[in-house]
């Protein structure tokens, strides 16, 4: 793929229809910023997801440590796919402190390979939480959900749905930076047919008109996930850890009573409310499973886990809530402790027989 | 009895319906903002490429162009095609034997980001007469998204369109004719080279300008008259009223010249067939370009 550029070309001059005023357009980005992969070095494998192979890798340019994630491309007869393409296409714009950072797209040698230059966080929250030997204190996790809410409300404000939240695809730097990474992702990558782990299709951060067969997707699915995540941070386990799509609903009705038209208008004509025979169950329960919770707290959480999409909390409603404003106060992210990095010690033992620092 | 075929066929492509909450002032001034960020070099056949010269673009723009209508591609991939290709050509010097295979790629990258189902590298090729490759065109994708360094999500006129006519007091019947003749200005203002410094907003505003007083509506409202609608438009879109009027003028007798051009075609191409002279297989002769 080589340019055919000239060298003795002029400069490029182009004028701003604002200010009417002429700039040069730099030699080095005159012809894009196509990168080979060659220019990473592997460091280890840090994952497999649905969409293949992770590597931490050092970019030889900059020193910087990346994560790199390699798209598939092997059976393209028709080019790039289409789902990754709108994906890269919507990633490469989004610039938010909490969210993962797409930084590039580089190619490999031939162009069945195609990877992604994310920003390297240390931390996953799901490996974080089976790991850690005592629970995150209150502090720490509003320090955690507010940072995911400001990513959030990013992405709701610029009409994107994430769609697939859940403490896996939370991570979170040795700085105590939370960030939002995998939004979409699943389409990019397809999943495969044996999913890797039970983890990769979860139900338990599902919202309940997802369950039922809703047609309108809105941002209130995202919230449904905060809140799950929200009670998992706090009980230091899933708090619906549903095997199946009927023991989900029946384990949200459990949780918060039977759900009816009065408290959400439009239920009974979900497309799948026939399926199901719900139990009749007529008490909310956050309360008997948060006994320590403040009544902010507890508001909070009544608001995120609304049956009714239309009048559950928003991200910037999160925001403004009284329980971050009230004691224990969110700590400082770079107040967050550190913590022992899981991934790449699993991933070193993985590759023990490769060299150290093999080419991508 | 005698067998029956029947054609059971029916339009397949399901379409979502137009979300009203992306038809808000926010929407419309990011994307006023937005739109700079896409303009092509109005100076590239000058500043960077050393072969291509206007009538070439004109050529393959009129090929990309009928490929898109036989294909009855969404209305936005040929505009946004072509804004591919002008912000390509304004990085990159491109021989012209590669111009076609460009154009190609433009249309493989826009048909994706637009269409439920795009088009194939295959069919693409096709419409080549094969002088393009399907290997070659999955490379110059990739060339092409580097160059564009991956960003597609460009601006187009068609974006403006519907945010103008929510704006405008007319009758859902008329608004459905409306769409479609500025529709129609805008892809041509895609195929012509005087229209590469103007940004999207204002070729929008210009088109729907334009066949409205094309369609005669402006007599059903007063808001519609000529000097209103333009002062309107205008405003909308932050730009000085005598530059909309220049650009509502110029695309009309853009396309008052595009009409005389098609009659000319129409008795020459009758001359020819008259004549037997073979006709190149591909709706329009780009090779032409090679010439």
């Amino acid at each position: 793929m080589e340019s055919t550029a000239d060298t003795d070309l002029e400069p490029l001059k182009l004028k701003s229809l604002k200010t009417d005023r002429t700039f040069v357009i730099p030699h080095s980005e005159r012809l894009g910023k196509c990168r080979s992969v060659k220019e990473f070095e592997k460091i280890n494998r840090i994952g497999e997801g649905t969409y293949g192979i992770v590597y931490r890798a050092r970019d030889t340019r900059t020193n910087e440590i990346v994560a790199l994630k390699k798209v598939r491309m092997d059976k393209e007869k028709d080019g790039i796919p289409i789902s990754s393409l709108r994906e890269i296409n919507l990633l490469i714009r989004l610039r938010h402190p909490n969210i993962v950072e797409l930084k590039e797209v580089v190619v490999g040698s031939h162009l069945e390979s195609l990877f992604l230059v994310m920003s390297y966080c240390e931390q996953d929250l799901a490996s974080l939480l089976e790991n850690m030997q005592s629970p995150f204190s209150e502090a720490q996790v509003k320090c955690i959900v507010l940072q995911l809410l400001k990513g959030l409300a990013y992405l709701h404000h610029n009409f994107i749905l994430h769609r697939d939240l859940k403490v896996s695809n939370l991570l979170m730097t040795d700085k105590g930076c939370v960030k939002i990474a995998d939004f979409g992702l699943a389409r990019v990558y397809g999943i495969p047919l044996q999913p890797m782990t039970p983890r990769v299709v979860t139900l338990w951060y599902r919202a309940p008109e997802l369950l039922l067969g809703t047609k309108t997707q809105t941002t209130a699915l995202d919230m449904w996930a905060v809140g799950c995540i929200f009670a998992e941070l706090l009980a230091h386990k899933p708090l619906l850890p549903g095997a199946s799509e009927i023991q989900q609903l029946d384990l949200i009705v459990q949780l918060l009573g039977t759900p009816n038209e009065s408290i959400w208008p439009g239920f009974s004509r979900l497309p799948l409310v026939g399926q199901y025979s719900l139990r009749k169950q007529p008490y909310n329960n956050l309360k008997n499973k948060f006994t320590w919770l403040s009544e902010a707290g507890l508001r909070l959480l009544n608001l995120l886990f609304m049956y009714n999409p239309q009048r559950r909390a928003t991200a910037i409603d999160c925001l403004e809530s009284s329980y971050f404003k009230e004691k224990p106060l969110p700590c400082e992210p770079e107040l967050m402790p550190t913590f022992p990095h899981h991934r790449n010690k699993r991933s070193a033992s993985e590759t023990e027989h490769q060299t150290k620092r093999s080419k991508v | 009895m005698e067998h029956q075929l029947f054609c059971c066929e029916v339009d397949t492509i399901r379409r979502a319906y137009q979300d009203s909450n992306l038809l808000n002032d926010r929407v419309l001034q990011t994307m006023l903002k937005a739109e700079e960020n896409y303009l092509p070099s109005p100076n590239y056949f000058k500043c960077v490429q050393k072969e291509i010269v206007p009538k070439m673009r004109k050529i393959v723009a009129t090929w990309m162009l009928e490929v898109c209508e036989e294909q009855k591609c969404e209305e936005e991939v040929f505009p946004l095609a072509m804004n591919y290709l002008d912000r390509f050509l304004s990085v990159e010097p491109t021989k012209k034997t590669r111009l076609q295979l460009l154009g190609a790629t433009c249309m493989f990258l826009a048909s994706k980001m637009k269409e439920t189902v795009p088009l194939t590298a295959e069919k693409l090729c096709i419409y080549t007469d094969n002088s393009v490759r399907p290997g070659e065109l999955l490379q110059m994708e990739l060339l092409a998204l580097n160059k564009l360094k991956w960003d597609l999500a460009s601006v187009t006129p068609h974006d403006f369109i519907e945010h103008f006519l929510a704006k405008l007091p007319i009758h859902q019947s008329s608004k459905q004719i409306l769409r479609k003749h500025a529709q129609t200005f805008v892809a041509l203002c895609a195929t012509d080279v005087n229209f590469i410094a103007s940004p999207p907003s204002m070729i929008a505003a210009g088109s729907v300008a334009a066949a409205v007083q094309g369609l005669y509506l402006k007599s059903t409202d007063s808001c519609l008259s000529s000097q209103n609608l333009t002062n309107f438009l205008s405003q909308v879109i932050r730009s000085d009223p005598d530059c909309l009027r220049s650009c509502q003028e110029q695309i009309e007798s853009l396309l008052e010249s595009s009409l005389r051009q098609a009659q000319q075609h129409i008795s020459t191409e009758t001359k020819r067939v008259e004549e037997d002279v073979d006709l190149s297989c591909t709706p329009t002769d780009v090779r032409d370009i090679n010439i």
